[in-house]
């Protein structure tokens, strides 16, 4: 497959018909964004600057489709207009994405609550040891049991996130 | 490679790890139109974060995240050299701030145009931007 270098409005173009025979095929597409430190023969040297990098750099973009391969360059004084271009293409051909609808947020925080409640609530066990309601009752256990388990774990979720919030803050 | 759960995570996280090694990362999208999913990938070879979704909500987001990952690619607004960025704009009369202020084109480097920004607070994103390297 080989790639096709083109200017920031072809490439634009391009990825407009590449989106729209992708949605009609359903063929997945890949974009990559990175910084074009490639500086014609080569490359950019990275001398010790620590905050002192003043150097300005295109911005490589590829587009594929597993199939077809094309990329373009963007200068730094293109991007804005290019940008705009840009996500223009993206929000016009990601229509396919689903619109969060209420219905769907409640049903999800219902099951959510509810599960949780069931995780806190603590459960009784009673009823016979032998005999008739036996079963009942190792049933009653089993799942105390397994309450106590998902409760330690998500004791450990809460404290892993309270920790990793902290570093980061 | 780690999916993070929410979006303002994945932002900070993402923005982090280009500001941290801005030479070997490079940011992926990819669109599948099959399920509609939609999958976000950054990764400087070392770590990588990955965010998906089915939803339309985050398409502002995402292409608002393009934006400020695409500047940090290019580096825009070198740091002009500012040896007196700080006492000069207050010996300056206020009426030379303001014509450097008006007259300032985008990127500029001239000492005035810095002047300006740091004394005015106009180009407060730029100032942001270097101070935080």
């Amino acid at each position: 497959m080989t790639s096709t270098l083109v200017d920031n409005d072809n490439f634009i173009a391009r990825l407009q018909s590449l989106f729209e025979s992708s949605n009609q095929k359903g063929s997945s597409l890949w974009l990559t964004h990175t910084r074009l430190s490639y500086d014609g023969e080569d490359a950019a040297m990275k001398t010790g600057d620590n905050e002192t990098d003043t150097r300005e750099y295109p911005c490589l973009i590829r587009a594929t489709d597993g199939h077809t391969q094309f990329s373009t360059r963007v200068e730094p004084r293109d991007l804005p207009k290019f940008h705009t271009a840009y996500g223009a293409v993206l929000k016009s051909s990601m229509t396919a994405l689903r619109k969060r609808d209420k219905k769907r947020e409640k049903e999800r925080a219902e099951r959510t609550a509810l599960r949780k409640k069931r995780m806190l609530e603590p459960v009784v066990i009673e009823g016979p040891k032998r005999g008739n309601g036996r079963r009942k009752r190792q049933r009653l256990i089993k799942f105390a049991l397994k309450q106590e388990e998902s409760r330690k774990k998500a004791e450990q979720r809460e404290q892993k996130k309270s920790s990793s919030s902290q570093k980061m803050s | 490679m780690v999916y993070i759960q929410s979006w303002q995570d994945y932002q900070e996280a993402a923005e982090a790890l280009y500001s941290k090694s801005p030479n070997e990362t490079r940011y992926c999208v990819k669109w599948k139109p099959g399920e509609a999913k939609l999958v976000l990938k950054i990764t400087d070879n070392v770590t990588c974060l990955k965010f998906k979704t089915h939803s339309s909500i985050f398409l502002n987001r995402f292409e608002s995240l393009n934006h400020t990952l695409m500047q940090k690619m290019q580096n825009r607004r070198p740091s002009p050299p500012q040896p007196a960025r700080g006492p000069v704009p207050n010996t300056t009369t206020p009426h030379d701030e303001g014509l450097s202020r008006a007259g300032t084109p985008s990127g500029g480097g001239s000492s005035t145009v810095a002047a300006g920004s740091g004394a005015g607070g106009v180009k407060k994103k730029k100032a942001g931007g270097k101070k935080k390297k």
